[in-house]
């Protein structure tokens, strides 16, 4: 069997053992769970052992694309990696941009599995069907950066695209991310710390193999009319096309969501140095697109004068704006650039790390944190000397402060105990991302039920809550919202497109049937939507995970905002409660938040359902 | 008359949507590597993209560095196109391009842009407007 868009094959590593081959995918998970986001959670079903340490050998790291990567269908530059992670503890799928996705299926391959751990530290170079493992003592230690560049020459060929960790993965960061395309991050919830617990420098890829389907006319017709219908010419892309996320900027100021000096307002003073304007006059010296992508919304900045001049990364996008500018009462954007592009080459998840920096220095306000536990460091807010010190310091984990801020804010309160967990804006041990749920209850809902930690991908009710007209501040009737943000970002990042090509199922379909030849429907495709959340949910319950997770952060609940359009407000926990009570009754799940026989039947997962304990 | 394809780098993004376009047209894959057009990426520094196809130019060295005498004339738009039954891939033509317009493919054939019958894919699918088809 086949399906037009898919190479077929999977390349399966074991790192303990030194074993690479090749085997065919599995097309029954492939009609059940499409790709993406679906295979990955089929295969860590299978493929993870349950309960297992998440930094051993038992952990498998995944790569994963779908039908459409590789072609022509807009904003196809996308694939995953994923894992159990050692962060929230439970299903991570972290994904990236750039051109690492179609190369891989160039090179003939849907899939990557990656078992065991190396010995010694290696990298994977996957070239035209085949693939080795080969020797990394020489790049352990070094930025991504400086590791593009060794990998390259060694291999002789500037065109292989690297996916790499820095020294926040190797030195087992709980917030480390992989680099590909040097600026293109799989951030979340620690998957570049599964990578650095495997001995693992790095994954190459090179394709020259290409990718042909038997109606490969009639696709190029198809895909050449939607780059512009629902590429260039939809409305819902404009902003991104002018843009970017940082026009996210001002629009959450205005609804007083900026996250500033670690969540104790949402809005910051210096909001118009940050913003989208200031981005583009002053920094922005090129627009890029990944593949496929007729949206170029990303910019690629330089410092062209003052105390960083020099530093030039691509980005910084919105949420690294937002948390490591305006929550640690930073409006320098030549900083924020220097940081992001740190952040970038250590290896740090920037919101993750914006996060850890302005914990700190709030802890320093109050004198929880003193000089002699910052390293010397003074960290009174927006102070950017100390500022610009924090990545190398937290990803190579450098003196008491590095030691206490390495894996995170959740992981810092416990050692410090007493009141500094209330300081603390995670979720599963993942910091939220740039929208304060005191604007947009519906988020902390989103936040809770992400299944790796607090994230704004599953489900992002801020865009109708905070930057549309539905009441913020309500929490009835919106665990709706979420159940089906959950069933079409499934959907979605299983045929697998960018989350910023605004479309819906309609088109989602077109191009997914475009592609493999099939004649899916709408109902189908939600169907398959919900099973795959289903899976993921099952996945995080097999591993421990309850209600008792499904949490939002003290702060969010009991600490009034401070001024602007949120001023007093909290997410009352009584509230949030009684949304997630709902939420959970919606998906036909246990009041613990465990899926029952029922839902899992519903959605034709009875073989998961057996292997489930609390179910027996 | 004559046809030539022109290009503006600075507008380019990167997505490389025209290389699999390209190949697409030509050669019914979707890959860079068979592509008439090619699209470097130089980042961090300088910081830009450089386009690369064949301009139809009026020396056109590469048609008499051909051992094979693969290049033929294509009247209807006044360009030089390549016989790829003739072409053995020694790479004459690419040594003599002093644009860097012509390139050999993985399978060792010569790539050249054909201006795909006067109506390129790449103009059509660039989403930023960088090729543009000129006639003088």
């Amino acid at each position: 069997m086949t399906v037009p868009g898919y190479t077929g094959k999977v390349l399966r590593v074991d790192l303990t053992s030194g074993k690479v081959s090749v085997e065919a995918i599995n097309w029954d998970w492939v009609e059940k769970f499409i790709g993406g986001r679906g295979l990955a959670a089929r295969y860590a079903w299978s493929e993870i052992k349950p309960r297992c340490d998440p930094l051993g050998p038992d952990n498998v790291l995944m790569i994963w694309t779908g039908p459409v990567q590789g072609t022509m269908v807009p904003l196809n530059g996308r694939y995953l990696f994923a894992a159990k992670s050692p962060t929230a503890g439970g299903f991570v799928d972290s994904y990236a941009g750039g051109h690492f996705a179609p190369e891989l299926k160039w090179a003939g391959f849907d899939g990557v599995i990656i078992k065991g751990k190396s010995p010694k530290p290696v990298y994977i170079f996957i070239n035209d069907g085949k693939a080795e493992i080969r020797d990394a003592a020489k790049l352990w230690g070094k930025r991504v950066d400086e590791t593009q560049k060794a990998i390259r020459e060694e291999l002789a060929d500037e065109k292989v695209r690297v996916a790499a960790i820095g020294p926040a993965g190797e030195g087992l960061s709980k917030m480390a991310c992989i680099s590909s395309d040097l600026y293109r991050q799989a951030g979340r919830s620690g998957i570049g710390t599964v990578m650095g617990s495997k001995n693992l420098k790095a994954v190459a890829v090179r394709g020259k193999l290409g990718l042909h389907v038997p109606h490969m006319d009639k696709l190029v017709e198809i895909c050449k009319e939607s780059l512009k219908t629902d590429g260039l010419n939809n409305p819902d892309n404009a902003g991104m096309i002018t843009d970017g996320t940082p026009i996210l900027i001002d629009m959450s100021n205005d609804a007083g969501i900026l996250p500033t000096k670690n969540f104790q307002a949402g809005t910051f003073e210096g909001h118009k140095s940050i913003n989208t304007e200031t981005l583009k006059t002053t920094y922005t010296v090129k627009r890029r697109g990944c593949f496929g992508c007729v949206l170029a919304c990303s910019s690629f900045t330089r410092v062209k004068e003052g105390k960083f001049k020099g530093a030039a990364v691509e980005g910084p996008e919105y949420e690294t704006i937002a948390l490591c500018g305006s929550n640690c009462d930073v409006s320098d954007l030549g900083a924020i650039i220097q940081f992001n592009l740190d952040c970038d080459m250590l290896g740090l998840d920037t919101m993750s790390t914006g996060h850890a920096v302005a914990f700190a220095m709030e802890l320093y306000e109050r004198g929880i944190l003193k000089k002699e536990d910052t390293n010397g460091l003074d960290l009174s807010w927006g102070n950017l000397d100390s500022y610009a010190q924090m990545p190398d310091i937290i990803a190579r984990r450098k003196g008491k402060l590095g030691q206490l801020l390495g894996d995170g804010v959740t992981a810092a309160a416990k050692k410090l105990g007493g009141d500094a967990y209330k300081y603390t804006v995670a979720v599963k041990n993942v910091e939220i991302a740039a929208y304060d749920p005191r604007g947009t209850m519906t988020m902390s809902l989103a936040y809770a039920t992400s299944e790796r930690g607090a994230d704004h991908n599953r489900s992002w009710p801020a865009a109708v809550e905070a930057y549309g007209t539905v009441n913020p501040w309500t929490t009835e009737g919106k665990a709706a919202m979420v159940v089906e943000d959950h069933r079409r970002t499934a959907a979605k990042w299983s045929v697998m497109f960018c989350d910023f090509l605004s479309i819906g199922y309609p088109a989602i379909l077109k191009l997914y049937n475009a592609v493999t030849e099939k004649n899916m429907d709408e109902p189908q495709l939600r169907h398959i939507g919900d099973r795959i959340w289903n899976l993921i949910r099952a996945f995080n319950v097999r591993e421990g995970l309850d209600v008792k997770d499904d949490t939002q952060p003290y702060r969010i609940a009991n600490d009034p905002m401070p001024d602007g359009k949120t001023k007093g407000h909290t997410v009352p926990q009584k509230d949030f409660e009684a949304m997630r009570a709902e939420y959970y009754k919606l998906q036909n799940w246990d009041e613990k938040g465990r899926p029952t026989k029922e839902a899992l039947h519903a959605v034709e997962l009875d073989d998961i359902a057996k292997d489930l304990d609390y179910l027996k | 008359m004559t046809m030539k394809l022109k290009s503006d780098e600075s507008k380019c993004v990167g997505c490389l949507l025209c290389t699999v376009a390209c190949s697409a047209k030509h050669l019914k894959t979707f890959n860079p590597e068979y592509s008439d057009c090619a699209v470097e990426d130089r980042f961090p520094d300088p910081g830009e993209y450089h386009v690369h196809h064949c301009i139809q130019c009026e020396e056109h060295p590469c048609t008499g560095s051909c051992p094979e005498e693969a290049f033929y004339e294509d009247k209807n738009l006044g360009i030089w196109r390549i016989d790829w039954q003739k072409c053995t891939g020694c790479g004459n033509c690419v040594s003599v391009c002093p644009y860097e317009g012509c390139w050999l493919s993985p399978k060792e054939k010569s790539l050249k842009c054909d201006l795909c019958e006067g109506n390129p894919e790449c103009v059509q699918v660039c989403p930023k407007g960088v090729y543009e088809l000129v006639k003088e």
